[in-house]
């Protein structure tokens, strides 16, 4: 039996986040807010978890309706979802399609790796500056790869 | 008003008004300075410092400034107050803050927090850049150039910040660089390439101790705190010390930097030596840091 999710006219679809990915993308997203703000969405959200995927083996989607992301907010997930595509809907079609790439900024996304950074005692998570060799703590300045940061 | 909390923020014009204003902070030491007259300085210590701390005193105070000192064994941060508490209290206090704290990137997390300006006394293993500063200056000052200079930085260099901010800096004044370190304790290869990325930097390594050819030799004490065994970091101590025998090889006009403490890496024989030049670097601690407090509380070189 195949699972279905209905095409959405409007909105965002975020195709090939890494399977199991999806939720922590919702978070990144601010997608799902936790304090009794969720009354206030609108728009309804699809997350498909693990399916099969001819790119991937296994990926996550995520579908947004009515609601159009653009790809300074979605360049967020390329942390945890580096191949992400950006899919903007539009009357049923597929308006816009961008994959996502580091922003020059993450800010409160990661926590820094190293033990002795004042992030790690004194804030949730840290500031990294996308610098051509890797990813810089703002604070602690130890350069790292994307795949070493804590999410 | 401005922040020095790394090498990184400040640009070469920028270190080079520093040091020119350093040169005549030097020579102005002892006339009475009314330049900050009234103005508080408070130096947070959460850490052990003997010359950091002290020369950051004695150069607030000759600019004019009074001093709260503040000492880490003595104070609420032991009862587990953050460190964004401590900062708001003190900026509340003082028109500057001079800081040294254990954690890494503590100077630029206190200086979000901060109105007044932070100058970094060091944070962990990080950034000291008023060290750095002082030893571009103590240079010049021998040298009266650093561009083309071969520089030789000897030691620990895997756990010495001073070694790391230094590379950086000589890679921006164009200096050739030779780095002697014991195997296991080399430098950070990510500052090389940056500093060699960002500079054209020529950078050469060597697990050899041989000072011909050096015009500078920088040497930094092997970090024994940092070791988990005190006897195997005694012995790497001893195969990297600078001996009289191994002075014979060395330039006649070379000189010889620490920025102490220094332990045994150089014995006491060698601080007769013409080499010698570690105490005089020293000296350069006070109207360095005069430069840069001023440069804070002004928010430029004048």
């Amino acid at each position: 039996m195949p699972l279905l999710i209905e095409r959405i006219q409007e909105g965002t679809v975020i195709d090939r986040i890494q399977a199991f990915r999806g939720i922590r993308v919702l978070e990144i997203l601010k997608l799902v807010l936790s304090g009794g703000k969720q009354e206030e969405m609108k728009s309804r959200i699809a997350l498909v978890i693990n399916v099969p995927s001819h790119h991937m083996g296994r990926k996550d989607i995520l579908k947004i309706e009515g609601r159009e992301l653009q790809p300074a907010e979605v360049n967020k997930i390329a942390l945890i979802a580096p191949q992400a595509r950006l899919n903007v809907i539009r009357g049923g079609k597929v308006a816009k399609k961008q994959d996502v790439k580091l922003p020059p900024k993450l800010e409160d996304i990661a926590i820094c790796p190293n033990p002795q950074c004042i992030s790690r005692s004194e804030r949730e998570s840290s500031v990294f500056l996308n610098e051509p060799s890797g990813l810089r703590c703002q604070y602690c300045e130890r350069l790292f790869a994307p795949n070493e940061l804590l999410v | 008003m401005t922040d020095v909390i790394s090498i990184r923020d400040l640009d070469k014009p920028t270190i080079e008004k520093l040091l020119e204003s350093a040169e005549k902070m030097e020579k102005n030491l002892f006339t009475s300075h009314e330049m900050f007259r009234g103005k508080v300085a408070a130096t947070l210590f959460f850490e052990a410092s003997t010359r950091t701390h002290l020369s950051f005193q004695t150069a607030a105070q000759r600019l004019g400034m009074s001093i709260v000192p503040y000492y880490h064994n003595a104070s609420s941060s032991t009862k587990g107050e953050s460190l964004r508490d401590t900062i708001r209290i003190v900026d509340g206090y003082a028109d500057i803050l001079v800081m040294r704290h254990p954690q890494e990137g503590a100077a630029r997390y206190a200086a979000e927090q901060a109105q007044h300006p932070v100058v970094n006394a060091g944070d962990g293993g990080n950034q000291h850049p008023t060290q750095t500063l002082i030893d571009l200056y103590a240079i010049l000052k021998a040298k009266g150039k650093i561009k083309g200079l071969n520089v030789q930085l000897v030691g620990d260099l895997k756990h010495a910040r001073a070694m790391r901010s230094l590379l950086y800096a000589l890679g921006m004044f164009g200096a050739t660089v030779k780095l002697a370190a014991p195997v296991g304790l080399e430098m950070d290869p990510a500052i090389i390439k940056e500093t060699e990325e960002k500079f054209g930097a020529k950078i050469t390594q060597t697990a050899d101790l041989d000072l011909s050819g050096s015009d500078v030799v920088y040497v930094c004490r092997i970090q024994k705190e940092r070791f988990a065994d005190p006897y195997a970091a005694s012995k790497l101590a001893a195969s990297f010390r600078i001996s009289p025998e191994l002075l014979k090889n060395a330039k006649s006009d070379m000189i010889l930097m620490h920025p102490l403490p220094k332990i045994d890496e150089i014995p006491p024989e060698v601080d007769n030596s013409p080499h010698a030049y570690y105490f005089q670097q020293a000296r350069c601690g006070v109207p360095v840091r005069m430069a840069v407090l001023a440069y804070c509380m002004k928010g430029k070189v004048d």
